[in-house]
């Protein structure tokens, strides 16, 4: 019967193996963003970031926007510190580029490139 | 049978064939030839005479038959270009090279999208000829090693190129550089520009591109950056900065190879600043 059954697992599981919210970063607007996982390779080229991830053997090329939000992920700024610092940088507001920022971080993060930062809080 | 032997990027190689075969490979694979018999070389090919052809061998193993020399050849050199491509140890990138005023000039692309023949109308345009296959790079020094192995043209490439003898059909040849007045690379040299060609009935145009452009497409179309990727993917990217990246859109190779001549002039267009040309320059396709 279907209520004694099992339920399907979820393909897009909010914690990780050990119980970390490996999403949670990119849901909550008060959590730092980053640091870039430590096992991935970086290079510019005319401003433009690209990664090589080792592990997964995968090349990842960001755009010029991307390669700023990779920038400021450094796991200093929450999400919502790093929309407004690039939200400044391009003059117009928050809203106007808070969805593309958060889905940039939420792929890079998926990806493995971003580490899920912890909340911001007291040191 | 006599031996002839050859290095081709690092790997060599003799081969035993009449003499007839020899003479024409000779002339093909001149700037390989090793000027002395090497004693032990990577692998002998072995060309013998049939009734009805010829049969090429490695080790007593039959690669392929022909029925004439012009059917052997380009399979022969074929099976030489693979392995030695096989056997480099740099970084190699499926592409046509050719090379002006000391720095090369790399157009990627995968298999049939013309990388030989836009090779042979760059170098009947007066490029110095580097290789219509691969872009062989050091990754110690960064710098390209010539590969002027012979073109391999096609009926159709030979029609657009002019070379054509006019007779319907036809096989694959191959032209040895020096048929089409060419000079050939002999020193490892710099990448001064990464071209991405594309052909478009639009027009012949050159384009900037960012520089990113041109590091993704020597990785996608290397042929060996799984053995090495992190300095694969390190390397790409120091070409990438220290090149300049343009997209060309063609439909006729020889005026594609006309219009990257005036940009790489000296005094050209893409040559007089530091960057690309803001704005793309071309001509309409007549």
């Amino acid at each position: 019967m279907a209520a004694d059954q099992d339920p399907a697992p979820d393909p897009f599981p909010s914690e990780g193996p050990e119980g970390r919210h490996i999403l949670e970063p990119v849901r909550a607007e008060d959590q730092r963003v980053g640091p870039p996982a430590p096992h991935v390779v970086e290079t510019e080229v005319e401003g433009e970031v690209s990664l090589y991830d080792p592990r997964r053997e995968e090349v990842a090329f960001l755009n010029e926007t991307a390669s700023r939000i990779w920038r400021l992920a450094d796991g200093t700024r929450t999400l919502k510190e790093l929309i407004e610092e690039l939200a400044g940088t391009y003059g117009i507001s928050p809203d106007e580029i808070r969805p593309q920022v958060t889905e940039t971080v939420r792929g890079l993060v998926d990806q493995g490139l971003l580490s899920p930062g912890p909340p911001k809080g007291p040191p | 049978m006599k031996e002839v032997a050859y290095r081709v990027l690092g790997t060599w190689f003799a081969v035993r064939a009449p003499r007839p075969i020899r003479a024409e490979l000779d002339r093909l694979l001149a700037p390989f030839r090793l000027p002395l018999h090497r004693p032990a070389p990577g692998f002998i090919l072995v060309v013998r005479s049939l009734s009805d052809g010829y049969a090429l061998e490695d080790e007593a193993v039959t690669l392929l038959r022909a029925a004439g020399p012009d059917r052997l050849l380009p399979r022969l050199v074929a099976e030489v270009n693979r392995r030695a491509v096989e056997g480099f140890r740099g970084f190699a990138v499926h592409a046509a090279v050719v090379a002006r005023d000391g720095a090369a000039i790399a157009l990627p692309g995968g298999s049939g999208s013309g990388k030989s023949t836009l090779a042979a109308a760059c170098a009947l345009e007066g490029f110095t000829y580097v290789s219509d296959e691969a872009l062989c790079l050091d990754f110690e020094t960064g710098l390209v090693i010539p590969y002027p192995k012979p073109i391999a043209l096609g009926p159709h490439s030979l029609r657009l190129l002019g070379l054509s003898d006019g007779k319907p059909g036809g096989e694959e040849v191959l032209v040895a550089p020096a048929d089409l007045g060419a000079e050939m690379a002999g020193e490892p040299l710099p990448l001064g520009w990464v071209i991405l060609p594309r052909r478009d009935p639009g027009g012949t145009r050159l384009e900037p591109l960012p520089g990113q452009r041109a590091m993704a497409d020597l990785l996608r179309y290397s042929f060996n950056h799984y053995r090495r990727p992190e300095a694969s993917f390190r390397l790409a990217a120091q070409q990438a900065r220290a090149s300049r990246t343009l997209s060309l859109t063609y439909q006729d190779p020889r005026r594609a190879a006309r219009l990257l001549w005036e940009a790489t002039a000296p005094e050209g267009p893409a040559h007089s600043s530091s960057k690309p040309p803001s704005s793309g320059s071309g001509t309409p396709e007549g």
